[in-house]
């Protein structure tokens, strides 16, 4: 286990410099670029003409946008390393705290999402290995490829109209109780699972190719035992290692179905700041978001490492036993 | 005669490849293993052998079928069979050994289960029984006791090779089946692993009581090891029936020909003592730092001389340095100590510009011709590479040189504009013969360039160096770990171990009268068998 | 390096048998063959004006004179549609050279000169990967305004990092195969072999991300459109009618239904057509 430790504080010294590129890129992008900032984000609000000089710097002297880029940079920098998201250039309020109050629901209904995609991938990339049928074989394994068509925005209107407004079971809209969390977490959970399923299939087909899978079937074993048994421990690195892909897709994805279906959370937050070119929540959010791809990717790496006994001990421990009785080597 | 264990009549086997599309493998085949017997079904790459093989234990991929004939297994058909039967044959019945033990074994779960499986797939027994059982069966197959312990709490990555194969061996005798049937069970081993294991195998089956149905390219094992021989080509057998029938007096044209490709070799024509040498190696060393592994000594302090006109065999098994040494040779890579002299120049001074200028007289055939050729480039853009590169000649003329050495190697002119996918592992081998030969270098590195091809095929690519040699005076480095390859055209021997030179001379010396231990088994191994081995 | 006993792998690596592999392609292609075509020539499929708001008709069901039926304003939905199509191809085009050529580059770079470049290119991907797509595209919108083009780009630059490891991937696979080896003991000088040996057998796999990657443009820019981040003076985004056609969800579903299936079957024809391009050469 000793050995799993510098790999994996490296892994996390690697992390927090890619967050920290993350921000910068941000930072590029919104500060520096597209030039002036107060100007876009007044003109946003009331016309330009209705501003004198004067006002325009000292606006600018409140938000903390005078002196160079450089400057800027390195405040808002030392800020982040205390938690300080900087405020609202609309509303003035700390954009740290904004985030917090939406994010539960948000991440309440990622975690669904998350549930739904995994567990329906892992029955429908079984399932699929698992039959011997060709032509069976060949349509649940085009399910994923159909799946990966559907966003957010194209499934969840359908949803609603069939299970809403249809059939009367579920409601279209509103972030309160179970019952609404359904349909959200389902047209979330389409495309994350989609691509959990497409790779799972392709890794599980590939481990039931290998050697070691004839040598369980040499030994007696069925097809499902031999693909859960045997398999699947091998096939989940390549699904492992989408992990942070998996994360994004469902942030995003957050932001489209909470507007599908008109919930609170951080996609109601994020929308209104580009709307509003309030650059600092706009930045919050992104972070935010970098920030959960990130550890997500760190929670799969260290995954993987825990499921392969080779990188448990990577050195080859005392080989060769020696053997005697006729020898072997 | 005794009762038959395994009786396999009018056998015909296809791939699916497409909605109706099949491809036939093996067409009407049938063989006979007899009770207590071991019997040795020998055929190249491509034969389906390993086809036929799988399908006795119905270990086909879902595309593969079994179009007509039956498999009686001591009275049962087994293409009768449902699946769920044919579970409980598998493991319980027949026994299968597979090819290659690093991937054989489920690199997660550790060994004592994995054998544990075998048993209880089939029968109950409480975990004590089971483990007694298990640590029986892998003392059965050469494990000495006292490492019992380490070897079944052990993952597979953790293991040699030879050890994978004795522990693939033991699952296959698990629950004492009828039929052992062994596919390859030594290919990828080193040929003096693969002896000591096959031994014991044989034991183990005299032993038990049961058969083995073993599958293998190599005539002289079958030769070594089985009362019956079986030979298959092209999905078809040929010829069948005992030991010295088949091998002493084959009557197939095939087998015929099989038996021929192993007869002693020729050897090539003498050179003076006193001619110039071409390469000089000086006390070389290369050493291989990895991260938080420690140095690793490739090369360990090496010296030989290939003169003008001859070969010299550098031969070691899989591991002994014999490929980072032909790197070195060739400038690619540099030595840690000591010196590369190539035609009275140490590479050591040369700029880089000189450095490849000199390639012009040093060229290399690789061991694998399905990764030495450019795969997007037609033959005649490979041979003509070279001539390219130094800016010999004109277009038109650069093809006229393309087309004579290709028909110097004995390729068909018209395979000039064929791609090297379209070739057989034989004639790419020739392409990168033609290449090397292209601008008339002084010596050539071969790195093990038979080792790869069938057998029958490597006479041929073999006979062609010795007549380049005569014809071209090109020196030669032959790289191989096996003696046989190396005695059709060395003059020169050297045998390399861990990086050092354990012995080295004359040809006639090496292989009359070997000095050092080393050689003696190498040779007792290597003569003998002639298994393939790991480069 | 293990020896490789040629033809050993009797058993054929194929993933299982073809199903109608023809018939899947066929109907893809021509899927696809019929967007790119109502895109480039709208004028072919309609005659009506999509800006042509006639308050008598809206919300109309599908008919004769409007096959899709009309929107809230009385607009023929087929005329929207069909202009509109324009915009998806122009942007996903768009979308797509940025990220293969930006992409392609990178990556490029990266495996090819290796050490600190590859360093440096392969942390700015990540920076890039770490913003979920979506995000990424949002912050770039906040910075440089909305529209069609703005979401091309960022789309495109969005998918730079997948595109960039790929050919990093490639190029660093060539770069270390035998064959290059072989090449540089011929004596081929090393501008030689990168362009004769490592770019030819590099660019492929890249290239056939081309349909992955506009399928993916395509779902993106639908998603922004929904958001009502695209307009364009050629016509309403796919995405954008279908957020319309929420709206009306009650009183006319058609307006929903067809454009979401319309983005789907096109989206899975474009993609379903990349991913056999790779079984047939894998």
């Amino acid at each position: 286990m000793r050995s799993l430790l510098r790999p994996t504080l490296r892994r996390a010294l690697q992390a927090v410099v890619t967050v920290w590129a993350a921000y910068t890129l941000t930072f590029l992008l919104l500060n520096v670029l597209p030039g002036d900032a107060v100007l876009a984000r007044v003109g946003a609000d009331t016309g330009l003409d209705e501003i004198s000089p004067e006002q325009l710097e000292e606006l600018r002297r409140s938000m903390g946008l005078d002196g160079s880029p450089v400057t800027q940079y390195l405040d808002r920098l030392s800020a982040l390393l205390t938690g300080d998201l900087g405020d609202s250039m609309r509303t003035g309020a700390p954009v740290a705290t904004t985030i917090t109050d939406a994010l539960p629901a948000t991440l309440g209904l990622a975690a669904a999402g998350f549930v739904v995609a995994v567990v329906g991938a892992a029955v429908l990339a079984v399932v699929t290995v698992r039959t011997r049928s060709v032509w069976l074989r060949g349509l649940l394994g085009s399910l994923p490829g159909l799946g990966l068509g559907l966003p957010a925005y194209i499934i969840g209107p359908l949803l609603i109209m069939v299970f809403s407004f249809g059939l009367r079971l579920l409601p279209a809209a509103g972030s309160g109780g179970p019952e609404a969390l359904v349909l959200p977490a389902v047209t979330l959970a389409v495309v994350p699972g989609a691509m959990i399923a497409q790779i799972l299939v392709s890794s599980l087909e590939h481990a039931l190719a290998q050697p070691y899978a004839t040598t369980a079937v040499a030994k007696g074993a069925g097809r499902l035992r031999t693909i859960l048994v045997h398999c699947l421990r091998n096939a989940l690195p390549p699904a492992l290692a989408m992990a942070g892909v998996v994360v994004g897709t469902l942030l995003a994805g957050s932001v489209l179905v909470e507007t599908i279906y008109s919930r609170a959370g951080l996609g109601r937050v994020m929308l209104d700041a580009v709307n509003n070119v309030d650059l600092t929540v706009v930045q919050g959010v992104a972070l935010v978001g970098a920030v959960a791809v990130v550890v997500a990717n760190l929670a799969a790496d260290l995954g993987t490492r825990l499921l392969d006994p080779r990188g448990r001990a990577p050195r080859r421990v005392a080989p060769v036993v020696p053997v005697a009785v006729g020898s072997a080597s | 005669m005794s009762e038959s264990i395994l009786e396999i009549t009018d056998l015909s086997l296809s791939y699916v490849t497409g909605l109706r599309a099949r491809r036939r493998v093996v067409h009407g085949v049938s063989l006979t293993v007899p009770a207590r017997s071991v019997v040795a079904l020998v055929g190249e790459s491509g034969s389906g052998k390993s086809t036929l093989a799988h399908a006795i234990a119905r270990l086909l991929p879902p595309a593969g079928r079994i179009d007509g004939g039956s498999i009686r297994l001591g009275g049962t058909d087994l293409t009768a069979l449902s699946e769920s039967a044919m579970r409980a044959v598998r493991g319980k019945r027949i026994g299968f050994v597979p090819q290659d033990p690093m991937t054989s074994l489920n690199p997660t779960h550790r060994i004592g289960a994995q054998v544990g499986e075998a048993i209880s797939l089939h029968e109950r027994c409480t975990p004590e029984e089971r483990e007694t059982r298990v640590r029986a069966l892998l003392q059965d197959a050469g494990f000495a006791p006292e490492n019992l312990d380490r070897v079944l709490a052990a993952f597979p990555h953790e293991l040699s090779g030879g050890m994978l194969q004795r522990v693939l061996i033991a699952l296959a005798f698990a629950c004492g089946p009828e039929l052992i049937v062994a596919d390859e069970p030594t290919s990828a081993l080193d040929v003096t692993v693969a002896t000591r294991v096959l031994d014991h195998l044989q034991e183990l089956v005299a032993r038990n009581g049961c058969s083995l149905l073993i599958i293998t390219h190599d005539l002289v094992l079958a030769a070594r090891r089985a009362d019956r021989v079986a030979v298959m080509t092209n999905g078809e057998i040929v010829e069948q029936g005992p030991r010295e029938q088949v091998l002493d007096g084959p009557t197939h044209p095939y087998t015929r020909a099989l038996v021929a490709a192993r007869a002693p070799a020729r050897v090539s024509a003498e050179v003076p003592a006193d001619a110039a040498p071409v390469l000089e190696l000086h006390d070389l060393t290369k050493t291989f730092v990895a991260r938080g592994r420690g140095e690793f000594r490739a090369v360990d302090g090496l010296s030989l001389t290939v003169r003008a006109g001859a070969t010299y065999g550098l031969v070691g098994e899989s591991g002994s340095g014999k490929s980072t040494t032909a790197r070195l040779a060739l400038g690619l890579v540099d030595p840690t100590a000591g010196r590369v002299v190539l035609r009275g120049r140490d590479l050591a001074d040369l700029s880089r510009g000189e450095r490849r200028e000199l390639r012009r007289h040093v060229q290399v055939v690789y061991q694998n011709p399905y990764r030495s050729l450019d795969p997007r480039m037609t033959v005649e853009r490979i041979v003509a590479e070279p001539l390219r590169a130094f800016g010999v000649g004109t277009r038109t003329e650069q093809r006229a040189v393309v087309r004579d050495l290709v028909d110097r190697v004995g390729l068909p002119s018209h395979l000039v504009r064929s791609r090297p996918h379209e070739l057989s592992g034989g004639q790419r081998q020739r392409v990168a013969i033609a290449r090397a030969i292209a601008l008339s270098p002084e010596l050539v590195v071969c790195d093990e360039p038979v080792s790869a091809l069938d057998a029958s095929v490597q006479r041929q690519v073999l006979d062609l160096l010795v007549e380049i040699q005569r014809d071209l005076g090109v020196a030669y480095l032959f790289i191989s770990h096996d003696l046989a390859v190396v005695r059709h055209l060395a003059h020169t021997v050297g045998v390399m171990r861990g990086g050092r030179l354990v012995e080295a001379g004359l040809a006639e010396q090496i292989f009359g009268a070997p000095q050092h231990e080393y050689t003696r088994e190498l040779l007792a191994a290597g003569l003998g068998e002639g298994d393939r081995a790991v480069a | 390096m293990t020896a490789v006993v040629v033809g050993t792998a009797e058993v054929p690596r194929r993933r299982g048998p073809a199903l109608p592999i023809r018939a899947d392609l066929l109907v893809s292609g021509v899927i696809v063959a019929l967007f790119v075509l109502v895109a480039i020539a709208p004028g072919l499929f309609t005659a009506a004006d999509p800006q042509l708001a006639v308050p008598e008709e809206k919300l109309f069901a599908p008919s004769a004179g409007h096959p899709f039926g009309t929107d809230q304003i009385g607009r023929d939905q087929f005329a929207r549609m069909v202009h509109g199509a324009g915009v998806s191809l122009w942007a996903g085009l768009l979308s797509i050279v940025v990220s293969l050529g930006v992409g392609g580059l990178l990556g490029l770079v990266a495996g090819y000169v290796g050490r600190a470049a590859d360093t440096f290119l392969m942390r700015l991907c990540d920076a890039i990967l770490a913003i979920p797509g979506l995000l990424f595209a949002l912050t770039w919108i906040a910075a440089f305004g909305a529209g069609a083009r703005s979401v091309a780009v960022a789309v495109g630059i969005a998918g730079v990092p997948t595109v960039a490891r790929i050919m990093r991937a490639e190029v660093q696979r060539t770069r270390t195969s035998v064959y290059v080896e072989a090449a540089l003991a011929c004596g081929v000088r090393p501008a030689g072999v990168l362009f004769g040996h490592v770019l030819p057998n590099s660019w492929r796999p890249v290239l056939a991300l081309a349909p992955l990657e506009f399928g993916q443009a395509l779902l993106a820019m639908g998603a922004l459109g929904y958001l009502g981040f695209s307009d364009s003076t050629e016509g309403p985004e796919w995405g954008a009618l279908i957020a319309q056609g929420q709206t009306y969800l009650v009183v006319a579903p058609w307006l929903l239904f067809i454009p979401a299936l319309s983005l789907a079957v096109v989206v899975i024809a474009v993609t379903h057509l990349s991913s056999l391009r790779n079984g047939r050469h894998a």
